[in-house]
C-alpha cells in the first residue's frame, strides 16, 4: 500500500480544505494528519458526509479534532474503505478493535511510523506482520512489536541471537554471531534485519551488497561492525557516508585496528552517524565511551552503555541525576544527590549537563555556569531553575543577553567596563554577549568572531 | 523561550478554536482537553524535550488545557535526491545533501513539520480517560 505523502505545506492544504469543491480532494483533506486542515474540511459543505460518518465510527470525534469512543459494530468493510483516505483515517483504523489482520498487514506498510506503531500494538495483528515490524526502521514500532503477545518467538530469538536487545531498540551484544542462513532470514524481515545481518561475518555477499547501497545510513554503517567487510568497501562506505568529512579524518572508523587517539577525535564529530558507528567500534576505549555516554543522541548513549565500557562511577552519577540506566531517557532523579557530584556533571558532556540543569539540588554556582552554556536550551532551563542566582541572570540581561538567553537584545548602556568584564568571565557565551555591548573594549569585541568560529568547529 | 512561545501559541490557537467559553476568564469551561498530539520535524527547530518542558508552564492557568498532556512525534529529515533519485533519511541537518551520492540537489520531503495532529476533548462531567 502506498500512502500519498503530503508535499504541500499545511497552510496551503488548510486553504484548499476551505475552498475546494472536489469531493475526492476533500476526502483526503478530511483525513489529513494536520488538525487545522481537517477542521476546515469538516466545515466545508462539499466534503462528503459519508467519510465524516465513517471517521466518527472509526473513533474520531464529530468535529475531527481527536479521539472519541469508536463504534464497536463497525464492519471490516467500512474500516477498509477508510484505509486509502489519508493518514488520520489510517491511525484510527489501526486502533479500531474490529480491524482485521488483513487490513493491519496493509497498514503495516504505511510510511507513517505512528500508523505502524498502532499496528504493532493491535491485538489482531498477525504474527507474520509482527515479525516484519520487529525489523522496522523506527525504534518505537520495533519496541511495540517486541512486547506483543503474538510476536513470534522464533523471530525474537533470532534477533536476540544476532545481538538485538530485548526491546529491539539497539544492539545489546555486539559480539553475537549467527550463521548464513539466519543472516539471510534476518535480512528478509526488514531494514533493521538487514542492519543486524550486515554486522555478521556470515552475511552472504548479496546482502552485503544490498546493505552497502541501502538508502538509510544506519543500515550501511552496520558493515563497519562486520570483521569480514573488505578494506576497500570500508573505505568506500566512509566516503559515501560522510561526503564532507570536515577537519576530522573519519577513515579510522573503517579500520578495526585504528589508533585509539584517532577514534577519540571522532567522538566529537558533528555527524551523529559517525558517532553512532564509533559507539559500536571494536576499538572502543573507556575515554571514548565516557564522551559518548554523554552524547546528545539517545541511540548513541544507549549503544555505548550496552558495551559495558563506561566507567561505573560516571554511570552511577548519571543515573542518580535522573538518567535511565541505559542512558536513553530521563527518569526521576535522586533528590539527595550530592552537590559536588552535580557540580561535576555541569562540567561534563551534554547529557550530564542536561541532567544537572533539571536536578532540583543543583547549586547556584553550577547553574551560573550553565547560564552561559553553549547550548541555548540549557541556558534557558538554567534561567528558570529554582536555585538560579538571579543577580547573575540580571547581570547577563543588563550586558545585553536576550530575555530567553538565546541571543542579544538591548543592553543597559550604563554598564561599566568593570561590570562587563565580570559578566564576560562567566563563560564564552557571556563574553560573546559582552562583545556586542557599546561599552565593550576592543579586546572584548573580538569575542564576536572567536566564539562564532569556535561553535562552527 | 522558543518552545514556550510555540506552546503558548498552541494554547492560544486551541482556546480560540474551542471558543471563549473555555478561556481563562470563565470559571467553568465547556470542554476539557485530555491529549494534544503534535508532530515535530527535525528542521522545525523545536526540541521535543523543551516543548514538553514548556507545555505545563504554558497551560497551567488554562481551564481548557491545564490537565492536558502533550504527545510529541518526532520526524527525521527525509530528502529526495534529484541526482541519484534515492529517497533517504539524512542525519546531518546542517548540510542537506544526499547521504548516498553527496549531491546537494535534494528536495526536503519530511522534517519540516510542526503540526497539531489531534486533540482529545471531553465534557467536564465525563470521566477522564484511563491510560491503557
Amino acid at each position: 500500500m502506498t500512502q500519498p505523502v503530503p508535499r504541500v505545506p499545511s497552510f496551503l492544504r488548510r486553504h484548499e480544505a476551505s475552498s475546494a469543491t472536489d469531493p475526492h480532494t476533500l476526502i483526503g483533506l478530511a483525513c489529513d494528519a494536520n488538525y487545522w486542515v481537517r477542521r476546515q474540511a469538516v466545515d466545508n459543505p462539499a466534503t462528503p458526509r459519508w467519510v465524516i460518518e465513517l471517521l466518527v465510527r472509526a473513533g474520531s470525534d464529530a468535529e475531527l479534532r481527536g479521539r472519541s469512543t469508536p463504534d464497536p459494530d463497525m464492519s471490516a468493510f467500512d474500516l477498509r474503505r477508510l484505509v486509502e483516505c489519508g493518514s488520520w483515517a489510517q491511525t484510527l483504523v489501526a486502533d479500531h478493535p474490529n480491524t482485521t489482520d488483513e487490513i493491519l498487514a496493509a497498514l503495516a506498510l504505511s510510511t507513517d511510523p505512528a500508523v505502524r506503531t498502532a499496528v504493532a500494538r493491535h491485538g489482531s495483528t498477525a504474527p507474520r506482520t509482527l515479525g516484519r515490524l520487529c525489523c522496522d526502521t523506527d525504534e518505537d514500532v520495533r519496541r511495540a512489536a517486541a512486547v506483543h503477545p503474538s510476536c513470534p518467538e522464533a523471530i525474537t530469538d533470532l534477533l536476540a541471537a544476532a545481538g538485538a536487545d530485548a526491546d529491539l531498540v539497539s544492539v545489546g551484544d555486539p559480539a553475537a554471531r549467527v550463521d548464513e542462513s539466519d543472516a539471510t532470514q534476518l535480512a528478509s524481515l526488514g531494514p533493521w534485519g538487514v542492519f543486524l545481518a550486515a554486522r555478521q561475518p556470515s552475511c552472504p555477499p548479496d546482502i552485503v551488497a544490498a546493505a552497502s547501497s541501502h538508502p538509510d545510513w544506519r543500515v550501511r554503517s552496520a558493515l563497519f561492525d562486520n570483521p569480514a567487510t573488505p578494506a576497500d568497501l570500508r573505505e568506500r562506505l566512509v566516503s559515501a557516508a560522510v561526503p564532507e568529512a570536515g577537519s576530522i579524518d573519519v577513515r579510522s572508523l573503517a579500520r578495526p585496528d585504528a589508533d585509539p587517539a584517532d577514534l577519540l577525535a571522532l567522538a566529537s564529530h558533528r555527524d551523529s552517524g559517525v558517532r553512532l558507528s564509533l559507539a559500536r567500534h571494536v576499538g572502543l576505549t573507556p575515554p571514548i565511551a565516557e564522551q559518548l555516554a554523554m552524547d546528545r543522541v539517545g541511540d548513541i548513549r544507549r549503544t555505548v552503555a550496552r558495551r559495558g565500557v563506561v566507567e561505573p562511577g560516571l554511570l552511577h552519577r548519571l543515573t542518580q541525576a535522573g538518567s535511565s540506566p541505559d542512558l536513553g531517557r530521563l527518569t526521576e532523579p535522586d533528590p539527595a544527590m550530592a552537590a559536588d557530584d552535580l557540580e561535576r556533571l555541569t562540567l561534563a558532556g551534554w547529557w550530564a549537563r542536561q541532567l544537572a540543569v533539571r536536578h532540583p539540588a543543583t547549586p547556584p554556582d553550577a547553574l551560573a555556569r550553565l547560564l552561559c552554556d553553549d547550548d541555548p536550551k540549557l541556558r534557558e532551563w538554567a534561567a528558570v531553575h529554582e536555585n538560579v542566582p538571579t543577580d547573575v541572570v540580571e547581570a547577563i540581561h543588563r550586558a545585553g543577553g536576550a530575555r530567553d538567553l538565546q541571543g542579544v537584545a538591548d543592553p543597559d548602556p550604563t554598564m561599566t567596563p568593570h561590570e562587563l568584564a565580570t559578566v564576560a568571565e562567566l563563560g564564552p557565551w557571556a563574553a560573546w554577549v559582552v562583545a556586542w555591548h557599546p561599552n565593550a573594549t576592543p579586546a572584548q569585541r573580538l569575542e564576536r568572531h572567536r566564539y562564532s568560529a569556535e561553535l562552527d568547529g | 523561550m522558543h518552545e514556550l512561545t510555540v506552546a503558548t501559541q498552541i494554547r492560544e490557537g486551541l482556546e480560540r478554536e474551542f471558543g471563549s467559553a473555555s478561556s481563562a476568564d470563565d470559571a467553568a469551561p465547556m470542554l476539557l482537553v485530555d491529549v494534544v498530539r503534535i508532530r515535530v520535524g527535525a528542521l522545525s527547530g523545536i526540541v521535543p524535550e523543551a516543548l514538553e518542558f514548556a507545555w505545563p508552564h504554558a497551560t497551567a492557568d488554562s481551564p481548557l488545557l491545564s490537565g492536558a498532556s502533550i504527545q510529541i512525534e518526532f520526524v527525521e529529515v527525509s530528502v529526495d535526491c534529484a541526482a541519484c533519485g534515492t529517497p533517504t533519511i539524512t542525519p546531518d541537518l546542517n548540510r542537506l545533501r544526499c547521504p548516498l551520492c553527496g549531491s546537494p540537489d535534494v528536495r526536503v520531503d519530511g522534517g519540516n513539520e510542526l503540526d497539531i495532529v489531534s486533540v482529545d476533548v471531553r465534557e467536564p462531567h465525563d470521566p477522564a480517560p484511563v491510560d491503557p
